[in-house]
């Protein structure tokens, strides 16, 4: 009688550690899909963010073309901004902001820098102080 | 009748990047032509710079880093380069000075009219 009380334990504590081990193999299998489910939510997160900085982008260029001197000093603040938020941006803003001053620093009747060239420059002084 | 071929890696022209603020790697300015009277890029990392005929009466570019720049045709007239770095007199024979421009301490006028001189 004692053994079979003793292997009947045995089977017992075999399948209380096979239900243990299903139950890890579970957890983990949970873990594994929660990470991805969460890496592909930041990689869509980006996506988004990175979709928004291009509009952004896109726009504030369009409207360096603007007749009105205000909307061209909000669209170099916009390039300002996204050049420091987006590091792997600020070589095109910068290029972008080159080809601007050459294109639009011309002769001024009163010799004074337009406040779209001065703001230009105040960028490149921060971006390039040595 | 345009010629095609397929462009190689040497081909492709890319300017030296100049190092930026937070460490980026910054393209050179590129304001050649540009009409900057009064300007002031002072104390600012010019390497590199292409200011080939750049107008710069009368500007603030005290302190700055002129390492490579080119200043050919560069209008420097009143512009004050006191303690500018790297600029030397090959970069100024052919930019326009006068004695209202405030050269760095190693640099004088009168060396620069008669290096001028000399070349002629």
């Amino acid at each position: 009688m004692a053994w079979w009380v003793e292997l009947s334990e045995i089977v017992r504590n075999f399948g209380l550690l096979g239900a243990a081990l299903v139950g890890v193999v579970l957890a983990g299998m949970r873990v594994v899909a929660a990470n991805r489910q969460a890496d592909a939510s930041l990689r869509q997160a980006e996506l988004a963010r990175r979709t928004h900085v291009a509009d952004l982008f896109n726009r504030a260029v369009e409207q360096l073309d603007h007749d009105k001197l205000q909307v061209r000093l909000g669209a170099i603040h916009t390039l300002r901004q996204i050049s420091r938020d987006f590091p792997d941006l600020t070589a095109a803003v910068f290029e972008l902001l080159n080809g601007y001053v050459r294109e639009r620093a011309e002769e001024q009747p009163n010799e004074e820098l337009p406040a779209d060239i001065r703001t230009i420059l105040e960028v490149f002084k921060e971006e390039l102080r040595s | 009748m345009r010629k095609w071929y397929r462009p190689s890696g040497r081909d492709i022209d890319t300017p030296p990047l100049e190092l930026g603020r937070a460490g980026r790697r910054l393209p050179p300015l590129d304001l050649h032509g540009a009409f900057l009277r009064r300007a002031d890029l002072s104390a600012t990392n010019l390497s590199r710079a292409n200011f080939a005929g750049t107008d710069f009466t009368d500007a603030n570019l005290r302190g700055s880093d002129f390492a490579e720049a080119d200043l050919r045709g560069a209008i420097l007239r009143g512009a004050d380069l006191r303690d500018a770095q790297n600029l030397t007199a090959e970069q100024l024979a052919d930019a326009v000075i006068d004695d209202t421009t405030l050269l760095p301490s190693y640099l004088s006028y009168e060396d620069l009219v008669r290096q001028r001189e000399g070349a002629l």
